[in-house]
């Protein structure tokens, strides 16, 4: 327990060191800060949006909030991986309401008519595609619990963290995703 | 919600993560087997589309734009900053005449009163540029540096009067000669061997004084210098006693109107030796003669 307090506090001294660099501007501190974060949110969202153009685009956006949020003095305070996280959470569920005011695109029928090679891509292209429309039909809660879990893979402790709610919170919170999940993949299929 | 459920799930995904079957993980619970099989098989489809892999140009086009938008918003803040600056000195300013309105009468009143060395003289002598800048007409301009000159001398004078020691500063007419110096406006001005004389020093002229108030009631000069010229040839000139201080006396450009001492006919050894009497050109030759030091206040000039 005493081990998990010193971790804790020694992160948020680094945290907020990195949070005086990136007010002063520090060229040097703001890549420090890109190069250990980058990877996470980029895989968050790119496993919630399915395409890594817009993930690129979507992540670029995060830390440029970031930078806007510490210069204005609203920005985290000492964890600032959950708040990395947290913007991204609501940025891509943003896009996705917008998206979804939009048509659904279709595979080009030719696709389908291809090579074996081909059959195969387009079954898992598919396969993905039917998982991220299932995905997208959750609420914001359960798409992110589960890109946390799944996409991440953050144990129980560090999702529990990013979402700052409790061990038991998210636990009920992974298994009503899974089980909305299940239903709507299996409804999909059926 | 079924607490042994969530927890029977949890053990099955960790199970799962490492590398344990569906049926394996499923195993450990057969009692729950058919609430978590859905639930473990939606968790598969969840990793199945999990990557890690990340292109390295897009780490690299994400860090390029992040320090873009850092140079961006770094110029953005230095004018921010001046501007900032700005604002604050003319706050301070405005701070500053709010202050001098709710208390400038009482600190007026005060620096009126302050002696030089004082910590509101320099207010009081700000007041009294912008009174002569302020000055209507040019009468009252002139009436009112008299007025401030005096005060010169009187500051001086309570300073004396005080036993301060300060730097002071004021106008006066040499009234007499001492045996280290002149009397300036009744203030008695040693000279020393670093004082600074500028122009020629004589009963009746204006000379204007710098120098410190000393305990003993005097003024030690730092520099004297002749302010009206026409002064000097009006009556006779005179220099004090020898004090090893001649060299530093400038003739300045009143030298013309003071003529060149000559050869005086007075057999009194001690003031031919120790004064330079000056010898007139015109019909008063008769006041070049030097008179007895004792004697210098009566020697008030009295043109013919």
């Amino acid at each position: 327990m005493s081990t998990l307090v010193v971790a804790c506090s020694l992160q948020m001294r680094e945290d907020r060191s990195e949070l005086d660099s990136l007010h002063r501007l520090d060229s040097q501190a703001v890549a420090a800060v890109y190069d250990r974060y980058f990877p996470d949110v980029y895989r968050y969202v790119r496993y919630r949006l399915g395409d890594e153009t817009l993930a690129e685009d979507i992540v670029s956006d995060v830390f440029v909030r970031l930078l806007d949020a510490v210069q204005k003095r609203s920005g985290p305070v000492i964890n600032l991986h959950s708040w990395l996280m947290g913007v991204a959470n609501h940025l891509v569920t943003d896009h996705i309401r917008q998206r979804y005011r939009r048509p659904v695109e279709r595979l080009p029928e030719s696709l389908a008519d291809g090579s074996p090679t081909l059959v195969e891509e387009v079954e898992q292209r598919e396969h993905e595609r039917s998982f991220r429309l299932a995905l997208a039909q959750l609420t914001d809660e359960q798409q992110h619990v589960l890109a946390l879990r799944f996409g991440q893979g953050y144990s129980l402790e560090e999702t529990a963290a990013v979402m700052k709610k409790s061990l038991n919170a998210v636990k009920a919170l992974q298994f009503r995703a899974l089980a909305a999940l299940h239903r709507k993949i299996g409804g999909r299929h059926e | 919600m079924n607490k042994p459920l969530l927890d029977a799930l949890e053990t099955c995904l960790q199970a799962l993560e490492k590398g344990e079957t569906l049926e394996a993980a499923l195993g450990r619970y057969p009692h729950l087997a058919v609430d978590l099989r859905p639930l473990l098989e939606s968790a598969q489809a969840a990793w199945a589309v999990s990557r890690r892999d990340i292109p390295a140009n897009v780490i690299a086009r994400g860090r390029a734009h992040l320090l873009a938008a850092v140079m961006n918003r770094r110029a953005v803040r230095a004018p921010r900053q001046r501007t900032g600056l700005v604002w604050r000195i003319a706050f301070a300013a405005f701070m500053v005449l709010v202050f001098l309105a709710l208390t400038g009468k009482g600190l007026l009143t005060a620096s009126a009163q302050a002696l030089p060395g004082d910590v509101l003289y320099p207010l009081k002598r700000t007041v009294e540029n912008f009174q002569l800048q302020l000055a209507p007409d040019p009468a009252q301009q002139t009436q009112l540096e008299d007025d401030f000159k005096q005060r010169r001398v009187d500051e001086t004078q309570a300073l004396i009067t005080e036993g301060r020691v300060e730097t002071v500063e004021f106008d006066g007419t040499v009234t007499a000669q001492t045996s280290d110096g002149w009397i300036v406006a009744g203030i008695p001005v040693i000279i020393a061997p670093q004082t600074s004389i500028t122009g020629v020093i004589a009963v009746g002229v204006e000379v204007e004084v710098t120098g410190q108030t000393e305990p003993d009631g005097r003024v030690r000069a730092a520099s004297l210098t002749v302010m009206e010229a026409g002064n000097s040839g009006e009556g006779p000139d005179f220099f004090p006693e020898a004090t090893g201080t001649p060299e530093h006396r400038g003739r300045g450009p009143q030298g013309t109107e003071t003529p060149e001492p000559t050869d005086t006919h007075h057999d009194d050894s001690t003031v031919s030796q120790t004064a330079e009497p000056t010898h007139s050109h015109n019909s008063d030759e008769e006041r070049t003669t030097m008179p007895e030091p004792t004697e210098l206040p009566e020697l008030t000039p009295t043109p013919h």
